[in-house]
């Protein structure tokens, strides 16, 4: 191991640093890529909050006028200045017109989109709490969420008023339930549970799927490259493919940790300076020391692992688009493990996720991201460690051997029985 | 002389195909080595075994008396027969990695890559990337590269491949300057007339296999005992199917003709008087490489892109 530390194998290390960190698209990746993930969260936001829809008109009908001039003052006082998704207009039914009746007389309108639709609520003596919507896009989520926790409190307050109760035991009934993550961790403390344990989780399954295939692509068009320019030769005159290869995968995998740690900066500095945190409230960012001292372990031997089957998947072929096939199954490694972890956002704790993040590969996107939103046991970390060294040990037995043969061959495509072959005989 | 490296019962095969089988020679310190044989017939599957590119099969090598390992490399300078380097990369930044590979790097490298390019007329394109070079700058380039760390022994595969006139005289000239430095320089090629000029000794391969090795004065001094270089007018078709005649080729400028034995050189001189053949030139100690090399390998026509099919398969 020691040999292969040399003054050839550093020339070449540094080669790689400065070729591929200098690269105009890695500089662009590097600073754009923390850019584009605070620009995707304000555009998740901005879609999910329903703000920029056109302003829709909706009528709300009942047979009873002080629902009406409740839920309207409900409304006004929960409508904020900056939204104006929805306008109200309220119309009294009279006691001879029927719902029915009303509705076809207004089809019209809705035909035209002159009136987006009418909310029907009939207030009865039955206490039933029935909400009609007409409209020509009746599944309407939005409108449900901004009125149905007003309408409810009118209809609780009509319900009880005059009634035999207190005022507290009437806010009592009329609040709405809070639902409040707690998270229960080894070390005693239980704390609320904000969102930001899925951001963490969301950036590290992105940050190491998105890494994992850049730098991949990246080692595999160098190698591509250095075949059909011929240069290879000339370089295995003065160093050996061992030399070559480990000079290729530590300088790219250098590459690596230099574009993850811009990456990932602003989650360690909000993760573990106390000031950002108590700013970001609900967003509260915790990533701990030991956690990201996993994730770069994880990252450097999971990169090295892939960055070991790229140069031999680069050194077979020895056209971009030959190659761009035959690495589908690697893309697939990567993939796979990224939509696994989408699971952990239904439920951090899912089989799937618990068994794949201790398993060859997969661990190496899973395990972090589930670090992110739950505890895990430390076997579970022992066993995905030593699954992770032991696949990138075995993948080191035959790729050196692969990249050794495999540079040096030009023409036709060879086929897997021969690059099985290569394994094999050298 | 002492023997720089020594090449000792080295065989390689792909699959099937026996790429070299068996060959052995030696390279004198100070010599210029010409490996010599037509496209396909093992060369650069010989050379690249020397270079530990390729793993050989069975034999050794020695470099001064010892087998060959990194400090070998770390002494020669490699110029491949498909020549490639990085094209995005600074002509300077190129030259001074090659360098640094061979282990030697600092102001005493830069110096010396300067003194190359302005010799080469490139110093002010040193900052350029290559790719923005001409094919014939980039070889230039390929060669400064060659040579930057001061090898010992400089191995050139097919060194003229590609190049014009001009640059071919400069790189001519360049391998003489290194030969008259005390370097070992070893090249392989298919020109006969260049390896001639140059080449103080050679080894012949054909089909992988060694057909003649040794100093080239003493391969010409052996194979000119049979051999006639005879320049003529008039008639010479009767010597066809002769019984002293083994052999008959016209080479243009002359006609080189191979008796059966040495006393036949005589009768041929008489028989040509006897017919009257005109003799502007009747030459009994002169034989071309081309000649030997035709000789050798039998006027075998037959194109041997087989190794090189092999190790591209």
């Amino acid at each position: 191991m020691r040999e292969l530390f040399n003054n050839r194998v550093i020339a070449v290390i540094k080669r790689e640093i400065k070729a591929q960190a200098t690269s105009k698209a890695f500089i662009f990746m590097t600073i754009f890529m923390p850019v584009l993930m605070i620009g995707l969260g304000a555009l998740q936001y901005f879609v999910l909050s329903g703000a920029g829809e056109k302003s829709a008109s909706v009528q709300i009908v009942s047979n009873n006028s002080t629902f009406l001039t409740l839920l309207e003052k409900e409304l006004n006082e929960k409508n904020d200045s900056t939204d104006v998704s929805y306008q109200f207009d309220f119309y009294q039914l009279t006691e001879d017109q029927d719902i029915k009746d009303y509705i076809s007389k207004k089809k019209e309108h809705i035909l035209d989109e002159s009136l987006d639709g009418i909310l029907h609520v009939n207030v009865s003596d039955s206490a039933t709490k029935v909400l009609s919507y007409y409209s020509k896009n009746p599944n309407n989520n939005n409108l449900n969420f901004k009125v149905r926790g007003p309408v409810n409190k009118v209809l609780v307050t009509m319900y009880f008023d005059g009634k035999d109760i207190s005022e507290e035991d009437l806010s009592f009934a009329r609040a709405r339930t809070h639902f409040t993550g707690f998270r229960i961790s080894e070390d005693e403390k239980i704390e609320e549970e904000g969102i930001g344990a899925g951001i963490v989780a969301g950036a590290f399954t992105f940050f190491l799927y998105l890494s994992l295939m850049l730098i991949g692509m990246q080692l595999l068009r160098v190698v591509i490259e250095e075949k059909t320019t011929r240069v290879v030769e000339v370089l295995l005159s003065s160093v050996s493919s061992k030399e070559l290869m480990t000079g290729k995968i530590i300088g790219t995998t250098a590459t690596g940790l230099i574009q993850m740690t811009v990456w990932t900066f602003p989650i360690i500095v909000a993760g573990m300076s106390g000031f950002i945190a108590s700013k970001l409230g609900h967003f509260e960012i915790s990533v701990s020391f030991g956690q990201m001292l996993y994730f770069f372990t994880n990252y450097i031997i999971g990169l090295t692992t892939y960055l070991g089957l790229f140069a031999a998947m680069g050194s077979i072929f020895d056209n971009d688009q030959d190659a761009q096939q035959g690495v589908m199954p690697l893309m697939m490694l990567i993939m796979i493990p990224f939509y696994i972890c989408f699971s952990l956002f239904r439920d951090p704790s899912n089989s799937i996720a618990e068994i794949s993040s201790m398993l060859p590969f997969l661990s190496i996107i899973v395990m972090p991201a589930r670090m992110a939103m739950i505890d895990i046991p430390a076997w579970q970390i022992l066993v995905a460690l030593v699954s992770n060294i032991g696949t990138l040990l075995f993948i080191f037995t035959f790729v050196g051997k692969v990249y050794r043969v495999g540079i040096l061959m030009t023409g036709k495509k060879p086929k897997w029985s021969e690059v099985y072959r290569w394994i094999k005989e050298s | 002389m002492s023997n720089a490296l020594e090449v000792k019962n080295l065989s390689k095969s792909f699959g099937k195909l026996k790429a070299v089988q068996d060959v052995s020679f030696d390279i004198p310190e100070g010599a210029v080595f010409g490996l010599i044989g037509r496209n396909g017939a093992g060369k650069t599957t010989t050379i690249r075994m020397i270079m530990d590119i390729f793993p050989k099969d069975s034999g050794s090598i020695y470099f001064r008396g010892r087998a060959v390992a990194q400090d070998f490399r770390d002494k020669v300078g490699y110029l491949p027969e498909e020549r490639g380097l990085y094209k995005k990369m600074k002509i300077i930044d190129t030259i001074l990695f090659f360098a640094e590979l061979k282990g030697k790097k600092g102001p005493e490298v830069k110096q010396k890559a300067k003194e190359y390019l302005e010799k080469f007329d490139l110093w002010d394109r040193r900052n350029g990337k290559l790719e923005d070079l001409s094919k014939g700058n980039q070889q230039k380039v390929q060669f400064i590269c060659t040579i930057i760390h001061d090898p010992e022994f400089i191995i050139l595969d097919e060194p003229f491949s590609g190049l014009d006139p001009i640059n071919t005289n400069i790189l001519k000239d360049i391998i003489l300057d290194l030969r008259d430095k005390g370097k070992v320089i070893i090249f392989s090629t298919h020109l006969m007339d260049f390896a001639e000029k140059m080449c103080d000794n050679i080894a012949i391969i054909n089909h992988g296999k060694l057909l003649a090795n040794g100093k080239l004065s003493d391969l010409k001094s052996e194979y000119s005992k049979l051999n006639v270089s005879l320049v003529y007018e008039g008639d010479i078709s009767f010597l066809t199917n002769h019984p002293i005649v083994e052999k008959i080729e016209n080479f243009g400028r002359s006609t080189g003709i191979r008796v059966k034995e040495k006393h036949h050189i005589q009768e041929l001189f008489k028989l040509l008087a006897e017919h009257d053949v005109i003799i502007k030139k009747f030459d009994a100690n002169d034989i071309s490489l081309h000649e030997i090399f035709v000789n050798l390998t039998g006027g075998d026509e037959e194109t041997t892109e087989m190794v090189e099919e092999a190790t591209h398969a």
